[in-house]
């Protein structure tokens, strides 16, 4: 049940929790992702494919996480949430917070391009 | 009535989730409660028992005794323990307390939790006098609302996502979710 780091770039990491994040491994979780803060990463994806547990400990993790980094730019978002997850998050509303992507590709994609202008959709010309 | 007993604290919650894994297979415990409300009968008793782990005080040979039973559309679950117990109303309000402080802490939202997720909760000492008795039902829509777990300035709609909905993203609030329980 341990969790993964990658490093995606110098300022972007690929977190795969596994199973679970909750009081076991919470305190670890959060020393891990300081020490990849203090290496200079910012947008942390949490991939939470196969995870089956995320309990108020972990999510308390997570939050103290997204504190300190907003402030300075950082991110915090979460990829192939594992539907008890989803419970989760449905039921403490944290969608509002963590942006969900479908695939962790999705969401490095996300962190590489910036984001494209708004589109004006155009009028059709000629008639049929 | 199916009775778990726990006797390891160590692997307690690994031997929770081992059977909370079996109640997908039982069919009454799906027609109760649904999928999703079986995630959160498995969070909520997880929750209680990761309160035991980590702060119960166990004087002799720890045991956490779990039994689920199906009534109709109410799933009603015990759990019973050899603990000294502690005065569960306080700890509620300590844990509220936290909610509103400028650092909140990272830990503490177990019980809360526990409770939102639960209808009919009721914690006292068991018949025998000497164990600790957890009681509570769940149904199908079975989460409570949660969000106060955390602070509403927290839960303000982050900007960047409200400008960016439409870009591949799952919905805020997608059609499957479970519906909020009002207290």
């Amino acid at each position: 049940m341990s969790f993964t780091f990658q490093k995606a770039s110098p300022t972007a990491a690929v977190v795969r929790i596994g199973k679970a994040l909750d009081f076991r491994n919470a305190a670890e979780f959060k020393a891990a992702c300081q020490e990849h803060a203090r290496q200079g990463v910012r947008y942390y994806v949490l991939d939470f494919s196969g995870t089956g547990i995320l309990d108020s400990t972990g999510l308390g993790v997570i939050f103290s996480l997204y504190r300190q980094l907003t402030p300075a730019g950082g991110q915090v978002v979460f990829a192939s949430v594992s539907r008890p997850v989803q419970v989760v998050v449905q039921l403490t509303r944290t969608y509002k917070v963590f942006r969900q992507f479908p695939t962790v590709e999705a969401a490095l994609q996300a962190h590489a391009a910036p984001a494209a202008p708004a589109q004006i959709p155009q009028r059709p010309t000629g008639t049929a | 009535m199916p009775t778990h007993t726990f006797t390891d604290l160590d692997r307690a919650v690994d031997a929770l989730h081992a059977v909370a894994d079996g109640w997908n297979a039982e069919c009454a415990m799906v027609e109760a409660l649904g999928t999703d409300g079986l995630h959160v009968l498995r969070l909520t008793v997880h929750e209680w028992i990761a309160n035991l782990v980590q702060h119960a005080s166990f004087p002799e040979d720890a045991e956490i005794v779990l039994t689920t039973a199906v009534d109709g559309d109410v799933v009603r679950c015990a759990v019973e323990d050899t603990s000294s117990g502690f005065d569960f109303a306080a700890q509620i309000e300590s844990q509220r307390s936290i909610l509103d402080a400028p650092a909140p802490s990272e830990r503490g939202r177990g019980l809360l939790m526990l409770v939102s997720c639960a209808e009919d909760l009721d914690f006292r000492p068991a018949a025998d006098g000497v164990r600790q008795r957890l009681a509570f039902s769940m149904r199908d829509p079975a989460g409570g609302d949660l969000g106060a777990l955390f602070r509403p300035a927290d839960l303000e709609l982050d900007p960047d996502l409200a400008r960016s909905m439409g870009d591949g993203h799952i919905s805020a609030a997608p059609a499957s979710a479970p519906s909020p329980r009002h207290p």
